[in-house]
């Protein structure tokens, strides 16, 4: 197992190489200047060129990379163009929405999606499957922007359960943070959780079918037993990596969600540098997400080998 | 079947409790209603967030929003945009030594408690020269700015120029006056202690969500009736609120339901929804801004002034700009570059020329000239949506007279690199809105676009030396003559804002500029 992790672990590096490199370079080779948008309409072509120089971006692509990547080494990602604050910080400011909404949705899209797809399956061809995937086919279908904008209709315009946007931090109390969370987990996590219902039903089916489960009948084991030590554990094999790339997902940021929620999360800091060509942000965001998916597929790989056996030993 | 379907009902029983169980938990935990907001608190909705509250350097619209709540500058433009002193009491300017000189008023105080003097005064607008973009227009023809006495300051120009007082009011990049200290501490980096003498001062940012202004006790209001952004200012709420908002409906349902006061900015098609709330008011803000195409006149074949013509000659305002707005509600047509609100400056020369959409002319002008079809690259952006929707239409009409034209339809960010050289585009779409015509970059012979011209360039200096307003009226007509003739550009029509007031506020005008002192909500 220790073996494992280590040569897991070692592969990080070159999955990291790959987005830092990618990125530098789409970006310089991308239009738009950071100079020209901070200066706005009316500035002169000496006033870009000082600005310019002074970002350091009148220097040659290799040594502003080498410039970077210097930086990184040192743990720092750099000075936000926009912000004049460090990267780091900007960062920090925006992840914490970014965490608590992927809490909130991730835990609403595995308990209803598992649950959904395993009623679905055990029911299959029933009123209970049909309805879960109606339900399921309305969910994957659903664009988030146009839900996220209805949810606000009925259930913070009309009935006014819920604040319409915006965040309320943990430091102004727990329920009233969680409650300014609410509609938009519920806009992310129904939208996941019709993809999970979708999976799991689909891999429940395949399981049912599989000799174990016959057996486990056939010792006259109690249904529940059956279902949930048995089929559960198998399913929740199969579905851990999605699961993983949805957590993933929700970690990086929900850009229609929060531009409609006005939540100062990571995703909408994305999309405001890629407007404002605030390249660090850019980078030191882009980064930051490899690097939760890095993390992410090596505890799914971490999982995998705890819950399967198989895979520790190959 | 039966018994497995048996065996399974306290199964199913526990998953939906379950399921239930977890959508009560993050569905049902609240207590009802969001409405209404603390009695002496205005919020507005603004669209993004302000990258600073360092006014001087930055060009971005909420940082000014937010700003000139808490600073103030010599001057503050009027309801008709005419620069009215605000920290200045009386002014002067001496045409034989060609020198301003600027009497503060006395005893007005910062809200760190330092009362206003020539010191600040000079620091600031030193600094305001160095940083501002919009204070290039007439830091050429300043020589010296120096305090003359504890409450006198100096400005000794090299020429006459009608600009410095426009420069000194515009609220973008403003003049701010700043504590003297306040700008040693920054030098050319942003501020960072938010201090001035405006009716409201700074209390907290939460990054991304809200910026909070408080009423500053000591302020000290002029006596001189309000109107625009000059005059008496009485901060009447306790508690300003700048809360960021992107999407332009969900600012608007925060005023439905109380949670914000004012929301601007709104797209023309959320009017509807806005008349039938029973709780707010539309408001529409004219004039806003004019949309417009600038052509690049270093190479062919927008160098040829027959093909400007032509291009003109092709358009048909009227369908352009309902196209883009869908009620006329939103925009005007109108050939004075200068909308018909800015009193004073407006004209009608060169009217002739404008929305008279004549094909056959233009077909005719397009044969006199040098274009042969080539390809015209006309840069735009959905950005700002009408912009590329006016591009769209005027396409059509033009190339129904033979001009073959490609959109080329890049980001607002891609526009302001690609703009910069000369070559690889044709047209470029933005929007346009001085309050004094003569500070239009687009005259300038170095602006993207590179409007070469000997003639314009007398009118502009003349227009710009010249320091009656009855005389500078005149040398305007002739330069917009000038303009609808040479076509350096195109202006499409004028084009107002959108926005939405709960019925709870009053004394609150939408303006260019909107101002939240004097401006109060009711319990």
């Amino acid at each position: 197992m220790g073996h494992y992790m280590f040569k897991r672990l070692l592969l990080v590096l070159p999955t990291l190489v790959v987005p830092i490199v990618l990125i530098f370079t789409l970006l310089r080779l991308a239009p738009g200047d950071p100079a020209v948008v901070m200066l706005g309409d009316q500035a002169t072509a000496e006033q870009v060129a000082k600005l310019r120089a002074s970002l350091g971006l009148d220097q040659p692509i290799y040594s502003q990379f080498g410039d970077w990547v210097g930086q990184l080494l040192h743990l720092n990602l750099g000075h936000s163009i926009f912000f004049q604050q460090s990267v780091l910080s900007t960062i920090t400011d925006h992840a914490s929405v970014t965490l608590q909404l992927t809490l909130l949705s991730f835990a609403l899209a595995v308990v209803v999606g598992v649950a959904g797809g395993m009623l679905a399956a055990l029911y299959r061809g029933r009123i209970v499957d049909r309805v879960v995937m109606i339900l399921a086919i309305i969910g994957v279908s659903l664009p988030e922007f146009w839900f996220g904008l209805n949810l606000i209709f009925l259930f913070a315009v009309t009935v006014r359960w819920f604040p319409v946007s915006g965040y309320i931090p943990l430091a102004d109390g727990f329920f009233a943070s969680e409650r300014s969370l609410v509609l938009p987990a519920l806009c992310l996590g129904m939208i996941q959780a019709a993809f999970i219902a979708r999976l799991t039903r689909s891999t429940v089916l395949d399981v049912l079918t599989e000799p174990f489960v016959t057996t486990a009948r056939s010792k006259g084991l109690p249904e529940r037993i059956v279902v949930l030590k048995h089929i559960a554990r198998a399913v929740l094999v199969s579905i851990l990596s999605t699961i993983g790339v949805i957590l993933g997902l929700l970690l990086s940021g929900a850009v229609a969600v929060e531009v409609v929620f006005a939540l100062p999360g990571l995703g909408q800091l994305l999309v405001d540098s890629v407007g404002r060509r605030d390249y660090p942000v850019i980078q030191g965001v882009v980064l930051a997400t490899s690097l939760t998916f890095v993390a992410i597929n090596l505890l799914v790989d971490f999982l995998y080998a705890l819950v399967d056996p198989r895979v520790r030993y190959e | 079947m039966r018994t497995e379907h048996k065996k399974n009902h306290r199964l199913r029983n526990g998953i939906i409790v379950l399921a239930l169980a977890c959508l009560v938990l993050t569905g049902c935990s609240s207590s009802p209603s969001n409405g209404g907001s603390a009695a002496s608190t205005l919020v507005v909705a603004i669209s993004a967030d302000p990258p600073t509250l360092d006014v001087q350097t930055s060009t971005t619209n909420v940082t000014q929003q937010i700003g000139y709540n808490i600073y103030e500058g010599l001057f503050a433009p009027d309801a008709n945009f005419k620069p009215s002193p605000m920290l200045v009491d009386t002014y002067h300017y001496d045409e034989a030594t060609k020198t301003y000189t600027f009497k503060l008023r006395a005893g007005v105080p910062f809200q760190n408690g330092h009362i206003l003097d020539s010191g600040d005064v000079v620091a600031s607008l030193d600094r305001w020269m160095k940083l501002s973009t919009y204070a290039q227009l007439v830091a050429a023809d300043i020589v010296s700015i120096k305090a003359t006495g504890k409450l006198t300051v100096a400005m000794k120009l090299k020429q006459d120029s009608a600009l410095i007082l426009t420069a000194l009011t515009f609220p973008n990049q403003q003049a701010a006056i700043y504590p003297a200290s306040v700008v040693k501490a920054a030098g050319d980096q942003p501020i960072k202690s938010f201090i001035g003498t405006g009716p409201f001062k700074f209390d907290s940012q939460q990054v991304g969500v809200e910026t909070t202004l408080s009423r500053f006790a000591d302020y000290k209001p002029r006596t001189d009736a309000p109107s625009g952004m000059a005059g008496k200012r009485v901060a009447d709420v306790d508690h300003l609120v700048f809360k960021s908002i992107p999407e332009a409906s969900v600012r608007l349902d925060n005023v439905t339901t109380g949670a914000v006061q004012i929301a601007d900015s709104l797209d023309s098609d959320l009017y509807s929804q806005i008349t039938s709330s029973a709780n707010v008011v539309p408001t529409v803000t004219k004039p806003y801004e004019w949309p417009t195409a600038i052509f690049n006149k270093s190479e062919p074949p927008f160098d040829d002034v027959k093909v400007r013509q032509a291009f003109l000659a092709a358009l048909n305002m009227g369908q352009i700009m309902q196209g883009a707005f869908s009620s006329d509600k939103f925009y005007q047509l109108d050939s004075s570059i200068m909308a018909p609100q800015f009193k004073e400056w407006w004209s009608d020369a060169g009217s002739q020329y404008y929305n008279h959409p004549d094909p056959a002319r233009a077909k005719q002008l397009l044969a006199e000239s040098g274009y042969h079809n080539q390809p015209i690259v006309w840069l735009t952006t959905r950005d700002y949506p009408y912009m590329y929707t006016i591009a769209e239409t005027a396409a059509q009409q033009l190339k129904a007279v033979g001009f073959n034209i490609k959109l080329d339809v890049v980001d607002f960010a891609t526009i302001g690199t690609r703009r910069a050289v000369k070559t690889g585009w044709n047209i470029f779409s933005t929007a346009l809105g001085d309050p004094d015509p003569g500070a239009d970059a687009y005259f300038s012979d170095t602006a993207p676009g590179w409007w070469v011209d000997a003639h314009k360039d007398a009118l502009v200096s003349k227009l710009n030396s010249t320091m009656d307003p009855t005389a500078r009226k005149k040398v305007w007509d002739e330069l917009q003559l000038y303009f609808w003739q040479q076509v350096p550009l195109i202006k499409f029509g004028d084009i107002f804002s959108l926005g939405a007031v709960s019925k709870t506020v009053s004394g609150y005008t939408p303006a260019l500029f909107p101002v939240y002192w004097n401006v109060s909500v009711k319990k």
